[in-house]
């Protein structure tokens, strides 16, 4: 049974990182119709940023009189700390870039509404492709470690082994999509921006600003592709190619949860987390990224909408 | 890279006098070995006065980068002492992305060109598909890649044209293999990464453990870049094996080490030289690489190469510390050198009669650090490391002497 638990526990907090990718997917899908396969690059970015933000501020260009706010980043006598100085700081720098940038030099000129979505797919294939090498050639292609913000304590409660960084993960993980649930659901803007993405023509004859609720929500993909970063270097490293693969995972974990619900999209990272490790564990480790592509291809068959998903009908 | 390293300029100098002595017919070189033309000779190069030779290398990779850096610095050294035999060497680098696809569509690409010879590439999955081309185009390559079936005649085509940077998996094994035989290691248990590295890796050490009588129980794969190993490493302590032994590349490595740590196993940790590299250690949490022991062709913190760690600071002030496969790409140009002057031409056909079966020492040509033997396959021999992981620093335990068994290699 600890065995069950033990990898149940590490599927769970590995699948948090994967629903946190994915709910960035289904966010902007939901809300602007777009899909970004840049999203993995844009959780591999702002960790690098937030690495050199602690540490290397000269290739930022940065001056040295500047008071280094992450200058305990990787080894003072606060590390935690340093991190989530860098953190704070990365934030609106991600949403400047990722978020806003992102949205009017690309999305916005490459989506009509209702129209052909296949050159923003391209696009953001292309970004991705530029972003990696932009931070291969700029930043170098070794791994950096990447220190965790909940530092590096390990416990073993009845012979199970927990770290602090898998619980804290798992904890910010869900308290980030549970305080973004409570704000879309809860909140009056996160009403108008859900209103918007349900049914822009009606949100607009009531008065919402449909085009600044789109906004909002590349805002707030930007805010979670952060906190994926911070909570997912300390295991992938920051490295250029580290959202390669996440963004993979994360779109599989989309479409299998549910492209088009945020609770979807949460449940098929959990859901794919814990079964690459019950595969590797129970079946063999071959088959720990197969089994869940088998079950994608299940699910695009019997229920295209995904698990947690609503069915679409478009107009032609 | 146009900069030298500080004693560029002396032995500029002692260049240029050679030349010199060399043009006005002062060609004493009575005392120069037999079977090796002096420094100072010169022989026609094949392009104009230089000599070009292809780099295909992994540039998205921290081993290709660090392969072309030794490179770059050897070429640079040799270039400020005269060239080879007096031609200049022009490297041509590009970038193969780690791909192997693309990595063949460069080397075929780069053969249009007609190269002297190929540096690179380091990447098993790439070499195994681009050496190909060079072997059809009948080009000497000079690979970093570890995988066994890279130099086994029976699955390369008798390839006569490829030759190893650093030991083959299997060679590393045979030595490795006995060192924990002397260890008490009776049994163990296996988990490597899933491509051609590890699982040629992983191929070779099974062997040796079957000959050696080591029982293997568990044999668990990882997948390239598999962050979260926790399932593998819970099935690893349901084992019942004396030891676990470890073939992984960096990412993998430290995954593995971070998760083993956090379960509080306690089993010796026996691994390829990557498993200590301190490039995986830098990655790792804080004491999870400790006590882990390897086997290191070529280890930066040896003894021996502690002026060549200066001078590679020195020549490339901005990069990381020098690893293995800095070591790889410097010595192997050295070797090509130490081949063309051994055949006073530049006739790459003739690079299988003089270096395989061939010992050269540093006596011979300083540059090769150490001395190294190449047997019929184009496998190298020379003195290896066990290397122990001690407060997070990679220590020299024992040094192991070269194999010296050419004759068993086809010699």
């Amino acid at each position: 049974m600890s065995t069950f638990i033990q990898i149940s526990f590490s599927g769970l907090a590995t699948g948090a990182i994967f629903a946190l990718a994915a709910v960035g997917f289904a966010l902007l899908w939901q809300t602007a119709g777009a899909i970004n396969f840049a999203h993995g690059e844009f959780i591999a970015l702002p960790a690098i940023v937030m690495l050199l933000l602690g540490e290397d501020r000269p290739t930022l260009g940065i001056p040295e009189w500047v008071p280094g706010i992450g200058g305990t980043a990787l080894g003072g006598p606060l590390p935690e700390l340093g991190i989530v100085l860098a953190f704070v700081v990365t934030i609106p720098l991600a949403v400047l870039v990722l978020g806003y940038l992102f949205k009017v030099s690309l999305v916005d000129r490459l989506l009509t509404p209702g129209g052909n979505d296949i050159p923003l797919v391209i696009a953001s294939l292309g970004l991705a492709l530029t972003i990696r090498e932009y931070l291969r050639v700029e930043f170098g292609a070794r791994p950096e470690k990447f220190p965790s913000v909940f530092g590096t304590d390990r416990w073993r409660p009845g012979g199970i082994a927990i770290s602090a960084d898998d619980v804290g993960v798992l904890v910010v993980s869900i308290l980030v999509i549970l305080a973004l649930q409570v704000f879309l659901r809860r909140t009056f803007l996160g009403r108008q921006m859900e209103a918007a993405a349900q049914s822009p023509d009606t949100a607009r004859v009531l008065g919402i600003r449909v085009d600044r609720m789109i906004l909002y929500t590349f805002a707030i993909n930007a805010v979670l592709v952060t906190v994926a970063a911070l909570l997912v270097a300390p295991t992938t490293h920051a490295r250029w190619d580290a959202g390669l693969s996440l963004g993979l995972v994360a779109f599989t974990a989309a479409i299998i949860g549910g492209f088009n619900q945020v609770r979807g999209a949460l449940f098929g990272g959990f859901l794919v987390g814990l079964l690459q490790n019950w595969s590797a564990y129970y079946v063999s480790s071959a088959y720990r990224e197969a089994i869940p592509l088998l079950l994608l291809i299940l699910v695009i068959l019997w229920r295209p909408q995904g698990l947690f998903g609503i069915a679409e009908e478009r107009r032609l | 890279m146009t900069k030298g390293p500080c004693w560029s300029t002396p032995l500029a100098l002692l260049a240029a006098g050679a030349l010199f002595a060399a043009a006005c017919g002062d060609d004493d070189d009575s005392d120069a070995k037999t079977d090796k033309a002096g420094s100072g000779d010169t022989a026609e190069c094949p392009d104009g006065d230089s000599v070009p030779m292809a780099l295909p290398y992994e540039a998205n990779q921290p081993a290709g980068e660090n392969w072309r850096l030794g490179v770059e610095m050897a070429v640079a050294e040799i270039n400020d002492d005269g060239g080879i035999l007096g031609c200049e060497i022009k490297l041509d680098p590009q970038d193969t992305q780690a791909d192997p696809d693309v990595s063949r569509q460069v080397v075929a690409e780069q053969v249009e060109d007609e190269p002297f010879v190929f540096l690179g590439t380091v990447f098993s999955s790439s070499t195994i598909v681009n050496m190909v081309e060079a072997q059809r185009a009948e080009i000497p390559m000079f690979v970093g890649a570890e995988a066994p079936s890279i130099t086994d005649r029976k699955e390369n085509g008798d390839n006569d044209f490829i030759y190893r940077a650093s030991f083959g998996a299997d060679t590393a094994a045979d030595k490795f293999v006995s060192y924990m035989v002397d260890q008490g290691v009776k049994s163990v248990d296996l988990i490597y990464k899933n491509d051609e590295f590890g699982a040629g890796g992983r191929d070779a050490y099974k062997a040796a453990f079957d000959e050696a009588g080591i029982d293997v129980g568990l044999d668990i794969q990882v997948q390239p870049d598999q962050t979260d190993q926790s399932a593998e490493v819970t099935q690893l302590a349901g084992g019942d094996a004396d030891a676990i032994f470890v073939f992984m590349t960096e990412i993998e490595s430290a995954a593995f080490l971070d998760e083993y740590q956090a379960q509080g196993l306690d089993k010796p940790l026996y691994g390829g030289d990557v498993l200590s590299a301190a490039s995986t250690i830098e990655l790792v949490q804080p004491g999870a690489a400790d006590g882990t022991v390897t086997h290191a062709g070529l280890n930066a913190s040896a003894p021996v190469f502690a002026d060549w760690k200066k001078a590679y600071a020195d020549f490339h002030p901005d990069a990381d510390p020098p690893d293995h496969n800095s070591i790889k790409g410097y010595t192997i140009v050295h070797v090509v050198k130490e081949t063309v002057e051994r055949i006073g031409e530049f006739d790459n056909s003739k690079f299988s009669d003089t270096l395989h079966c061939a010992t050269y020492t540093v006596d011979d040509e300083p540059g090769l650090l150490l001395d190294v033997s190449y047997d019929a396959n184009g496998d190298i021999d020379r003195e290896s490391y066990i290397v122990e992981v001690v407060d997070g620093v990679g220590k020299i335990v024992e040094t192991l002497p070269p194999l010296d068994n050419l004759d068993d290699r086809g010699c």
